[in-house]
């Protein structure tokens, strides 16, 4: 089959590689009919996350058709229409059956368990084409995936809806949501989110669904804050105004509610000090990630309020404001997404017309232009936003 | 396959590891190629060469980081050249030395050329597969 293969930095290929089999009896086999190209895709393509392997298979944003199942696949026949959530789960730990999907204590085997736990204190679920520190699970931008715990992930899909509605359910849309959910938004609240990529516009209009007064979001891309904009957001270009001062203006000089980073450990390297020199030590090696982005979330909540991360994080973060964090009493709250935790509502909203997740589709191509639609995904060339991708 | 990414890879590194080499052994270099100019100034480009490797090193698939280490070529190709005048004391060495800067510059180039192909190519890429809602499917 073909695939999208990583062979080091900025260096993704696509190669013929063996079909995947059954190796468990919960696995099942589908025939990938749409994957996308995930903004976390890039800390791969870019070299950012340690752990993968020359001729790994990338992607995590998967649906197609259920072509083989195990014998111990109960919920599943072939020919069923499914999304693929990003998170692989048992669904019978101690996590998953707390519904911490992503915590999942039996989807990241050993050897790989280990290096994780070293690494983050404890190891988290495994995930699709996310390094083997993560499973090293073969993703999904291919033309055929393996789906461990097949009963517990995938959810099948209505045939009225098209795979441009329903492809996001895999991670951005639940993400997005899930970074608005963290927030407890009450009547009258004002949710910043940073970042205007395509998981933080799931956010926008998430936190409005979920009942916000005002949505502000930050970014400095003129495509991404004008679909912000068509959102209902109130928006601020961080490379031509002062955002503390800005988000100040718009909060009676208090800050939002609860800060959203949609960003995570690639901040663009503008605007500010502190993110440029983010960029010079991770470019030397003598730092993991550039927290640019929740220092801003840390300085622009409000006493009490909250800080929602929702954007990926690998190593050792350095100068975040823990001071202000604890002498205002804010809280924090992050996760990789316990994808099937959300699902059921959130397919419910799309099949009641509240949201349609197309919205954020700027370029569809095949597997074999997955190569460059990389690099323009990376570069955000032709306003690009989300690419999709059909085997 | 990507011939032009690996190769800007090893551009970089050789760029460090010469850079790296400039800095620590200024004077045995300066000695051994008998240039005639100033010690600090080998040390110069090495700080140079060593910058350039990190900026290839991050971004390796643009061509832009290829153009900062072709401006540093031709500033070698005039150092070393201004040596291999007639009338001057040459050393093998700095005959090797610029035969090294020419062969690189050539790789330079090549890279170089073959990374702007590579985003031209990846530019009519997107321009063919915008998405519009006329062209979504159902499987």
């Amino acid at each position: 089959m073909k695939a999208l293969c990583w062979h080091g930095k900025n260096d993704i290929r696509c190669d013929t590689v063996p079909d995947p089999k059954l190796e468990a009896p919960s696995d099942a086999i589908i025939k990938v009919t749409s994957c996308a190209i995930c903004g976390s895709d890039l800390h791969l393509y870019n070299g950012f996350m340690p752990g993968m392997e020359s001729g790994d298979i990338m992607g995590h944003e998967t649906m197609g058709e259920v072509m083989e199942v195990g014998s111990e696949v109960k919920n599943l026949k072939v020919g069923d229409r499914v999304v693929v959530p990003f998170t692989i789960s048992c669904g019978a730990c101690f996590f998953c059956k707390k519904g911490l999907f992503s915590g999942c204590e039996r989807s990241n085997p050993e050897p790989n368990r280990s290096v994780a736990s070293k690494l983050w204190g404890h190891s988290p679920a495994g995930l699709f084409g996310y390094t083997h520190l993560l499973g090293g699970y073969a993703g999904g931008q291919a033309e055929y995936l393996r789906v461990p715990y097949a009963d517990v992930g995938p959810i099948k899909v209505p045939s009225h809806l098209t795979d441009e509605q329903v492809l996001f359910l895999s991670d951005i849309f639940p993400t997005g949501y899930m970074g608005a959910d963290f927030c407890n938004i009450q009547p009258g609240d004002t949710i910043a989110v940073f970042g205007c990529g395509p998981v933080a516009q799931f956010s926008i209009r998430s936190a409005f669904l979920l009942g916000a007064e005002r949505v502000i979001a930050i970014d400095t891309v003129p495509e991404r804050l004008a679909l912000a904009r068509k959102a209902g957001a109130e928006t601020i270009d961080f490379m031509a105004e002062d955002v503390h001062e800005r988000i100040n203006q718009m909060t009676h000089g208090r800050g939002a509610d609860a800060c959203i980073d949609a960003v995570g450990t690639e901040a663009a390297p503008g605007g500010s000090l502190d993110s440029v020199l983010d960029r010079a030590k991770q470019v030397a090696w003598v730092g993991t990630d550039r927290p640019h982005v929740l220092r801003q979330a840390i300085n622009n909540t409000r006493n009490g309020g909250i800080v929602s991360i929702i954007g990926v994080y690998g190593g050792l973060l350095d100068k975040v404001p823990m001071g202000s964090a604890i002498n205002r009493g804010l809280t924090f709250k992050m996760a990789q997404t316990p994808v099937q935790k959300y699902l059921p509502g959130l397919l419910e909203r799309i099949e009641n017309g509240e949201i349609d997740p197309s919205f954020v589709i700027t370029h569809s191509g095949k597997l074999e232009d997955g190569p460059d639609l990389y690099q323009v995904f990376r570069e955000k060339q032709d306003g690009c936003i989300k690419v999709i991708l059909k085997p | 396959m990507n011939n032009d990414i690996k190769l800007s890879k090893v551009l970089g590194s050789v760029s460090l590891i010469l850079g790296a080499s400039q800095l620590m052994a200024a004077e045995r270099i300066n000695a051994k190629l008998a240039l005639g100019i100033p010690t600090w100034v080998v040390r110069l480009f090495g700080a140079r060469e060593v910058v350039s490797g990190f900026v290839v090193l991050a971004h390796p698939d643009e061509a832009a980081p290829i153009g900062l280490r072709l401006a540093g070529d031709a500033l070698d190709l005039a150092v070393l050249g201004k040596a291999l005048l007639p009338g001057r004391r040459v050393t093998g060495a700095a005959t090797l030395a610029a035969v090294f800067a020419l062969g690189v510059t050539v790789l330079d180039l090549s890279a170089g050329v073959s990374l702007r192909r590579r985003r031209d190519r990846a530019l009519r890429t997107a321009q063919r597969t915008r998405f519009t809602p006329a062209t979504s499917t159902r499987s």
